[in-house]
């Protein structure tokens, strides 16, 4: 006996998803849409939901290419399918460069400009560690790391509108 | 209609059309970051323009007054700020180790390791504010000179990032106890990961500016 109420609510959903602004732009959703729809389908046929076709590498190639990028991992296609970086180490060479950074002036007896490039150089390699493998920047699309040129260039160009201000101020003092 | 056909018909997404290759919630936290980055480098900015024209500091041994630069070694307790310092960065691994659990199905590691990162945040805060009370028993507020007031407004800014992430982690908490995140649906974790990881990245950066770097061999300008 085909569950007739259970289907009307799988497509009620179904038309709720459909009806979103952003549907189109959304694989989790299309996915979403996906697995409802065969569920109605089982539901109608009577066969067991026990193997679902989205499930099924081999049956969803076969229907669409593009389809099996989706279906295999709502999110796998932006992870880029890298495999998880070494994050303690991460977290190790962070510690052991946060102790170098405090260690430089005490211990190492570094003054003036050489003490700022040190903490500049040590600094810059802790931001890139984070950027990079905790937030993944390193398996990001090419398309994604040149949207972060334009930001970090204006800030660049922030701080390259500060040097004259600096280089008058030296001047002054040293006359 | 068939089942290869049911697949055909909804679950065709070419990725390539999405912004970026990315997913649109995903584009909107990095552009987001990309934006507040640049908030955080105009306040860096005045704090190096502040610098480059020194203010008055008083010398704490003699009382004197000279126009300088403070060393802000002498200033904070800078111990206590390298030990916030390392609590954030634990933060960070505990936030990966919590996405990698999401990614690997694994809910009691998602729970385990959201809820260190948001105890991670909680004792961040704690530290800033207990530092915050004693430079104001020292006299030392956002009034008192360029240096006080551009240090106030960095680490305010980074501090209320801090708390908006702490929030935002629990109810990304809330959610994985509701069982809404796993293997198949984990892009939220990442998203509020690529915020916690910046604010992370930001602290390392105020750290090291404003807490370990001393003033420039200047030649004395003493009034």
């Amino acid at each position: 006996m085909v569950d007739t109420d259970k289907i009307a609510k799988l497509e009620e959903r179904v038309r709720t998803i459909m009806a979103r602004p952003t549907f189109g732009s959304t694989p989790a959703w299309h996915q979403e849409v996906a697995e409802l729809r065969v569920q109605i389908e089982e539901i109608r046929s009577g066969k067991s939901p026990a193997v679902r076709p989205y499930e099924n590498p081999a049956l969803i190639k076969a229907a669409n290419p593009q389809a099996a990028v989706v279906v295999a991992g709502h999110d796998a296609h932006d992870a880029g399918h890298h495999e998880e970086p070494n994050y303690m180490a991460v977290f190790f060479l962070l510690t052991v460069l946060t102790l170098i950074e405090l260690g430089l002036s005490p211990v190492f007896k570094m003054r003036g400009l050489v003490l700022a490039l040190g903490l500049s150089f040590f600094a810059s390699l802790k931001a890139l560690a984070v950027a990079f493998y905790y937030m993944h920047l390193k398996w990001e699309s090419k398309g994604m790391k040149l949207l972060l040129i334009l930001p970090i260039s204006l800030i660049v160009v922030l701080f390259v509108l500060v040097i004259p201000d600096a280089v008058s101020k030296f001047q002054s003092v040293m006359q | 209609m068939s089942h290869a056909e049911v697949v055909h018909d909804t679950a065709v997404v070419d990725t390539s059309k999405n912004a970026l290759g990315i997913t649109p919630g995903k584009f909107a936290m990095w552009s987001f970051l990309a934006s507040d980055g640049m908030g955080f480098a105009g306040l860096f900015a005045a704090f190096v323009a502040a610098r480059n024209h020194g203010v008055w500091v008083r010398n704490m041994e003699d009382n004197s007054m000279s126009l300088t630069w403070p060393n802000p070694t002498k200033w904070f307790a800078i111990d206590l700020t390298a030990l916030n310092t390392f609590i954030l960065i634990c933060s960070s691994v505990t936030m990966v180790l919590a996405l990698s659990a999401c990614r690997k199905d694994d809910r009691a590691g998602l729970l385990k390791w959201l809820g260190a990162t948001i105890l991670g945040g909680c004792v961040f805060l704690g530290i800033q504010v207990i530092e915050y009370k004693h430079l104001i028993h020292a006299n030392i507020i956002p009034s008192t000179d360029n240096f006080c007031g551009t240090f106030y407004s960095l680490t305010c800014y980074h501090g209320l990032h801090v708390f908006s992430g702490v929030c935002y982690l629990i109810c990304m908490f809330i959610g994985a106890l509701r069982g809404k995140y796993n293997s198949k649906n984990y892009s939220p974790i990442e998203i509020v990961g690529l915020f916690w990881h910046f604010v992370d990245l930001v602290w390392i950066l105020l750290f090291t500016f404003i807490y370990l770097l001393e003033p420039l061999d200047l030649p004395a300008m003493n009034s």
